[in-house]
């Protein structure tokens, strides 16, 4: 078996959903899968296309972005190295709800809807597996939902923030979010991202320079946002 | 049994099962009668059920741990629940809260998923159910992510009454439930249905809304979903 094949295999073999097809069900679907790489802006699927993927990335990060109609952008859900995302279209022929964009580098296997379903809409157990993937993505709008309807700007903005911190220790973080992309994942407006900023910055909470940030009071920024 | 007999065969799963199947379903059912205002599970519980509700209407409610509320969406007659609990044994996301008197039939998971897995049709079924489910949650994320009170309001009166210009719609829903149901307090919805009728786009009395200007609610609704 071709080399190129038998890895896409092994990839595959590591989803619940395909985990449950058989060995040659496996192998065709190896077959069909296409792989794409990507820059840092740019966009995989736009909204609102009929959209009939199923993708796997291979490394990356790729955010589905929804657009408001005054322009403004908010980020609903992440993916990342060994996530998968299921569109839409593949169970009730509706458009892509969001825009797919590229916020790292990232290479991303295809599977086409012809390809899949035929497999996947055969097998009870694999079936079941999606289901369970489906409630844990609505378990994570459950949590949005939480996050956007009872925390304040300052309290999103403080654990987006930390989480930034807490995979750097002590150090000081680069400034690559720009101010769009974290509102887009705050959901809220990049000039108020910026004077909540200068607000932790006034009050002692971090130090901003045009480069970085740097965590002066980590005690305050976690009773902001909550964990403490 | 007639009541669940009348809607649920014809509904995605159901409709893919056999008459046997429903036979075997109408017998396991467990029937349950519930008054406004009492709760059918709690956010944190585990249930591993589905639910069908035969009449009335239940809310799928979040609670903030200050008590501050919000009504993602309403199941109605005919509409059916499946707890996400069925699938990962974890505690539920939401309280389901009673919103009308509600007569309702539930099935555990134990009784329910071997039946439906006797036919693929209907397991891909129940995935379909769950991105509809999915939709609904997302729409309210959009919701507060992008539209002030006043869109929110505008998008709930247009979904909730479906008006057609110039007919009166009786006012069923309070102030209260429909600040539950767009994160925000009565005095504010209350303040931005006056800023309507003032701008002629409705007609409020006690008791009914009349739609005078639909196109300009949806303007301010900012209709843009796909």
């Amino acid at each position: 078996m071709d080399v190129k094949i038998a890895n896409v295999m092994k990839i595959l073999a590591r989803f619940p959903v395909f985990g449950k097809l058989s060995h040659q069900e496996q192998a065709q679907l190896a077959q069909s899968a296409v792989r794409k790489s990507y820059q840092k802006g740019e966009y995989v699927a736009h909204r609102g296309d009929d959209w009939p993927y199923v993708i796997i990335i291979d490394y990356g990060e790729i955010h589905a972005v929804k657009l408001s109609p005054a322009g403004r952008s908010f980020g609903t859900m992440k993916l990342q190295a060994g996530e998968e995302f299921w569109s839409p279209s593949l169970f009730n022929d509706i458009p892509l709800p969001a825009t797919l964009e590229v916020w790292q580098p990232s290479a991303i296997y295809f599977l086409h809807r012809d390809r899949v379903l035929p497999f996947v809409k055969n097998n009870a157990a694999a079936l079941w597996e999606l289901s369970l993937g489906l409630a844990r993505r609505l378990h994570q709008k459950s949590e949005l939902i939480e996050e956007i309807a009872f925390s304040s700007v300052a309290e999103r903005l403080a654990r987006l923030l930390l989480d930034q911190f807490d995979s750097r220790g002590d150090s000081p973080v680069g400034r690559d979010l720009s101010l769009d992309e974290m509102g887009a994942i705050i959901g809220t407006t990049p000039v108020m991202v910026c004077k909540q900023i200068y607000r932790f910055a006034e009050i002692g909470l971090i130090n901003v320079s045009r480069t970085e940030f740097r965590l002066t009071d980590q005690p305050g920024l976690e009773e902001i946002a909550g964990s403490r | 049994m007639d009541a669940l007999n009348n809607c649920f065969t014809h509904k995605l799963v159901f409709s893919k099962l056999s008459p046997a199947d429903h036979a075997q379903l109408t017998r396991l059912a467990i029937r349950k009668t519930y008054r406004k205002g009492q709760f059918i599970f709690l956010h944190g519980d585990v249930w591993p059920y589905v639910l069908y509700i035969a009449s009335g209407r239940v809310g799928w409610v979040m609670l903030s741990p200050e008590g501050k509320r919000q009504v993602v969406f309403c199941p109605k007659a005919c509409d059916v629940i499946w707890g996400h609990s069925l699938f990962d044994d974890e505690p539920m996301p939401a309280t389901l809260e009673v919103m009308e008197d509600s007569d309702v039939f539930l099935w555990h998971g134990e009784h329910i998923m071997p039946i439906v897995s006797r036919h693929v049709d209907a397991v891909w079924d129940v995935s379909r159910e769950l991105v509809n489910t999915m939709r609904q949650i997302r729409e309210v994320v959009y919701g507060f992510a992008f539209h002030p009170v006043a869109g929110r309001l505008a998008r709930l009166l247009l979904k909730h009454y479906q008006p057609e210009e110039g007919q009166p719609a009786p006012r069923d829903l309070t102030l209260d439930e429909m600040a539950d149901s767009i994160g925000t307090t009565r005095e504010l919805v209350s303040k931005t249905l006056h800023r309507f009728a003032a701008e002629g786009m409705i007609e409020i009395s006690r008791v009914q809304f009349i739609f005078t200007n639909r196109g300009d609610l949806e303007q301010v609704a900012g209709h843009d979903e796909g």
